[in-house]
């Protein structure tokens, strides 16, 4: 992709290695062959449905899980005997377990009880962390009677303060509304930039991986599915549980007509017609799938008549099924026609498009025309 | 409106008589107590303070409440310090037998208590041990500890198990992190635990009547004294002395309880009070 920033991190050293790692408890296979490497200064995501392993891969970087195989690796050097008390690592619980009988300030400097430095150096850096998270003059406060975003920032500065080389987060943002979360994503954006540190952020959500992360690692049942950076993991999933997982794909059943030079094929796409992909649009299907699909992006079509111009190269007839008003976007479900002029046998497809001020929107039941481009579709067989 | 008031009204009366049945005896002690009469009945004939001198002057009852409190303190601060390793483990960790064995150690709550000091007896004797007051707070620990485990439980399990996670994670050692944040978020528990403890085992007579050998403890004191009508008053003032004594340390446990619960902001997960 085109991140300068992603680009760097691509030719930085390795913070974190997972070879081949295995986790079972007792005859559950909860990671199953784990290869990753995260990159100093990387904003990391493991994404993936609750189950999938993804907080115990965390657990096993934090030192909280032994590993039944294989080997994790922190800053070039062996975790196997290294505790969790002794691994250059801090977390960041999902429950932030703020110790509620201390004030914030002893939350904070919870850390540097072992630390040998005088009293007054490690109250100066105390009232640094509390500064970094937006805490200033909060140090005396009881740490019970914070909010959930304040309690947050406590947690994040008591981990931070002992400048360690990777921070772990475990859906730190799941137990904040709405607004809450999204402020507090550009905030860890921006204090990740700020400080330099490694973020590991584990989460279900993927708006907020595709929002914070440099790359993320997709996960199923203990596996890797795809590990990218955010525009690709959406543009081109490599396979259709990614595709489903990340934002919103709609699926057509298609047919192999046959292969083309390059490893591409051509396929007769319901609603669509005949279209040749190359092997770049090519996706792994799911098991149980039912024959080969294509799936495309909400907003990868464009309805004419809207008032939004388009450049894509072909155009079908459609019939408006439902119409959902969202005031700036609306989506509207479409069944495509088929070869015969009339709507194709298949599931209403969804698509969006941003509204234009003084433009009406389409009503249900009418006939109307898309605009689309192979260039958007992917196969999955 | 009518009947809620009828209702209310009928209930309130059945609750007064409820109160009066359980209290009603306890407030005749310290009445007894005070009262210059050898027999207990009415009239009162005049007031006095002479059966506490007397008792104060009872050389056995002062080893019997010796007895007791030492048994009391020991097996309430036994019971309490098994009572949180087992609480722990079993709101901690799942293992396999965890069922049955914390099954196990809750029995003695339900097993009849004559079982409990008969089975003792017949093995410390088969094993030559030396009945003493020793062998009581061995007993008295049997059978507090569940009470404390049932307690501590539930102290350790609405504890949130980050917590500690997070106190490691931050370079402290497994044992400092339960010192300083474990221990400190379940004190209300441990002192309740010990409370009930204490009280359990101060005022047990069948397992202390079976392995105390010759000491007295002051439920078989009290007991072997009630033969001789004379010295009935005198275990007035002894009932009306533990009756306060109880009153005070309920009290102090609250207050220990609701002062940490307010430093900690938690929620009340139940007290004593």
């Amino acid at each position: 992709m085109s991140d300068t920033r992603y680009d760097r991190l691509d030719s930085a050293p390795a913070m974190i290695e997972a070879r081949d790692v295995h986790k079972y408890y007792g005859e559950y296979h909860a990671l199953r062959g784990i290869d990753l490497t995260i990159r100093e200064g990387e904003f990391f995501s493991l994404l993936g449905p609750s189950g999938c392993g993804k907080t115990t891969l965390l657990r096993t970087i934090a030192g909280f899980e032994d590993i039944s195989s294989g080997a994790v690796l922190i800053d070039g050097k062996h975790m196997e005997d290294v505790p969790a008390n002794k691994r250059p690592t801090n977390m960041v619980f999902q429950s932030y377990a703020i110790f509620p009988h201390l004030t914030v300030a002893q939350n904070v400097a919870f850390g540097l009880r072992r630390d040998p430095r005088p009293r007054e150096e490690k109250a100066k850096l105390v009232e640094e962390a509390l500064n970094m998270v937006g805490l200033k003059g909060y140090g005396a406060r009881a740490a019970h009677a914070l909010s959930g975003g304040q309690r947050q920032r406590v947690a994040l500065a008591r981990a931070l303060i002992l400048k360690p080389k990777v921070l772990l987060l475990d859906e730190p943002l799941s137990a904040l509304d709405r607004k809450m979360r999204e402020q507090m994503q550009v905030e860890l954006i921006k204090l990740q930039r700020q400080v330099g540190i490694t973020f590991v952020l584990v989460t279900h959500d993927q708006e907020e991986a595709l929002v914070m992360s440099d790359r993320i690692a997709v996960m199923f049942e203990g596996q890797i599915a795809q590990l990218d950076g955010p525009e690709a993991l959406y543009a081109r999933p490599a396979d259709r549980r990614v595709a489903d997982f990340i934002g919103v794909m709609n699926f057509l059943p298609a047919e192999i007509l046959g292969e083309t030079a390059g490893g591409g094929v051509r396929v007769s796409v319901a609603g669509l017609g005949e279209v040749e992909l190359p092997a770049s649009q090519i996706s792994r299907a799911n098991p149980d799938d039912d024959g080969p699909t294509v799936g495309f992006r909400p907003e990868t079509m464009t309805l004419i008549g809207t008032g939004q111009t388009h450049n894509q190269a072909r155009e079908t007839g459609a019939t408006i099924d439902e119409v959902v008003y969202y005031g700036d976007m609306t989506y509207y479900d479409l069944r495509l026609d088929g070869p015969d002029g009339r709507p194709a046998q298949h599931r209403p497809v969804r698509i969006s498009m941003r509204n234009v001020f003084g433009r009406d929107v389409q009503d249900v039941g009418s006939r109307t025309r898309v605009a689309w481009s192979p260039g958007s579709l992917v196969l999955f067989r | 409106m009518r009947s809620g008031a009828l209702q209310g009204g009928g209930l309130r009366i059945y609750a007064l008589l409820y109160l009066l049945f359980l209290y009603a005896p306890i407030l005749l002690l310290p009445v007894f107590a005070f009262n210059s009469g050898t027999i207990i009945a009415f009239p009162l004939k005049g007031f006095t303070t002479d059966w506490f001198a007397q008792m104060w002057a009872d050389a056995t009852l002062r080893r019997a409440l010796t007895n007791s409190l030492t048994i009391a303190v020991s097996s309430s601060i036994f019971a309490t310090c098994l009572g949180i390793f087992a609480a722990r483990a079993s709101t901690r960790f799942s293992f396999r037998g965890k069922g049955p064995i914390m099954g196990f150690i809750m029995l003695p709550m339900v097993l009849p208590e004559i079982i409990v000091a008969m089975s003792l007896l017949v093995v410390l004797l088969g094993a030559g041990v030396q009945l003493s007051i020793l062998t009581v707070i061995l007993g008295h620990t049997l059978i507090c500890m569940p009470y404390a485990i049932a307690i501590l439980s539930t102290a350790f399990s609405s504890l949130d198990p980050s917590l500690e996670e997070a106190a490691y994670d931050l370079g402290e050692t497994k044992w400092g992190a339960f010192r300083l944040i474990t221990l400190p978020l379940v004190m209300p528990g441990v002192i309740s635990a010990l409370l009930i403890s204490f009280t359990i085992s101060l005022d047990e007579f069948i397992i202390a009547f079976f392995l105390a050998g010759n000491e007295p403890t002051l439920p078989t004191y009290i007991f072997s004294q009630l033969r001789f009508p004379a010295l009935i008053p005198m275990i007035m003032a002894l009932g009306t002395v533990l009756v306060a004594l109880s009153i005070v340390l309920l009290a102090l446990g609250e207050y220990f309880r609701r002062r940490s619960l307010a430093k900690t902001g938690g929620k009340n997960t139940g007290g004593l009070l």
